[in-house]
């Protein structure tokens, strides 16, 4: 029997299966648009078991989930506007390389990694 | 057939070569390069320096053996074919097939007598007539130096000729800022790239956008026009002869100079930093500067 086994990769999928995926954002969290024109958006974080418990004993009251904020910049606005539930990864893509004449694969990586940020945080999920 | 203006250029560590415009660099290495279409690695290059006798017989055995263990790859010698050999006529090349589980391809090694550079270019076909066209179009476009004593260097969408005594120290192609830093024993050319230029001049200037890429705090930066660009220049140096004598024994550079300009209709800020112990060449900054592009 193997003692130190290897952890089974979750499915992985192509770059091109990822591109065409369409981000959908959290039902759940608030926009609020700054005089700039940026976004701040809440969400709710669960809180761990710790510091709930931490909140509780000091602050008196049972915490489960706590607001955060999340302020986007200009690019991370104009992304987050395309963003309407039917546009795929690679139509943002094209849209921003367009607007700010990027070249695609450049355009690319500043989506994707922004996506991705959004994802790990909760704020999006992918169609 | 596209037409070889819809082709791009590369040039990479003293070889160029065109690719197709929807082709992309993938990825860069110290004198390696990995180019992708929209279905995948499409080429891959490899290329150095040798000394003493080149024996192409022996490298290809080398690299067949080396791919059957790395990559389970096999590789079989295969004669030159015409339409290559029309387009390799500036060099020994001798070529070879290989053949993967998932895929196959044609490559060759490529032999310069007169620079004395080795290169390795393999393709990947998924669809060979096309393909055949295409790595022939490439081929016939590919070159391992130049005459005039200057490198070429093109990637993404920079283009910029510098001298060969400078060597490329680090490279970085982050999205949104590009930089390649060479030198030239204590100098540093360091090129630069911004974009989009809209977004990161819409709450600040240009020269409130150069103090925050390099704070030089002894002078000023000078903004200016040239060519219908809006420009900052700023430079740094020992003001006094006992500060000039004595930078030569400090470990860090003394003289710095900065020059920066926006290509509005491109939405890029190009910039051009120079370090050294010694007073800068502005001869190689000028030829630099104004080779410098955004293509």
């Amino acid at each position: 029997m193997r003692v130190f086994k290897k952890k089974p990769k979750g499915p992985s999928i192509s770059r091109a299966e990822a591109l065409d995926r369409i981000p959908v954002k959290n039902r759940q969290i608030s926009e609020n648009r700054l005089e700039t024109g940026e976004i701040v958006i809440g969400y709710p974080v669960t809180m761990r078991p710790f510091f709930a418990g931490l909140a509780k004993r000091f602050g008196g009251q049972e915490v489960q989930t706590q607001m955060k904020k999340l302020q986007l910049d200009e690019l991370g606005t104009y992304v987050w506007n395309l963003m309407d539930g039917n546009r795929s990864v690679r139509q943002l893509v094209k849209m921003f390389a367009e607007t700010h004449q990027l070249e695609n694969r450049e355009a690319e990586v500043s989506v994707t990694q922004f996506v991705r940020e959004l994802g790990r945080r909760g704020l999006i999920g992918m169609r | 057939m596209m037409s070889l203006n819809q082709w791009k250029e590369i040039a990479w560590y003293g070889i160029r070569f065109k690719i197709p415009a929807d082709w992309q660099l993938s990825q860069i290495g110290i004198r390696y390069l990995l180019i992708e279409d929209q279905f995948g690695p499409a080429m891959e290059v490899k290329w150095t320096p040798v000394k003493g006798k080149f024996s192409h017989q022996a490298h290809l055995k080398r690299l067949a053996s080396l791919q059957e263990k790395q990559v389970r790859k096999s590789l079989k010698p295969e004669p030159v074919s015409a339409e290559w050999e029309t387009a390799l006529t500036h060099f020994e090349a001798s070529e070879f097939s290989w053949e993967s589980d998932s895929t196959h391809g044609r490559g060759v090694i490529l032999f310069c007598p007169t620079c004395r550079h080795a290169s390795l270019i393999q393709f990947f076909h998924k669809d060979p007539p096309k393909h055949n066209l295409v790595a022939s179009n490439i081929l016939n476009s590919f070159r391992d130096h130049r005459s005039d004593d200057q490198v070429l260097w093109s990637a993404y969408d920079i283009r910029a000729l510098v001298p060969e005594t400078y060597e490329l120290k680090h490279h970085r192609f982050e999205a949104g800022r590009y930089e390649l830093d060479f030198a030239d024993r204590a100098q540093h050319i360091i090129l630069y790239r911004w974009a989009p230029a809209s977004v990161l001049l819409s709450k600040q200037d240009l020269v409130q956008f150069a103090r925050s890429v390099a704070g030089f705090n002894k002078t000023q930066p000078v903004a200016g026009n040239m060519n219908g660009c809006d420009t900052v220049e700023w430079s740094v140096s020992p003001a006094s002869d006992w500060g000039r004598w004595l930078s030569r024994f400090i470990g860090k550079a003394s003289y710095y100079w900065l020059g920066i300009w926006h290509l509005e209709a491109k939405n890029r800020i190009l910039g051009v930093r120079a370090e050294g112990k010694k007073p800068l060449d502005t001869e190689v900054l000028d030829g630099i500067c104004s080779h410098y592009e955004s293509v």
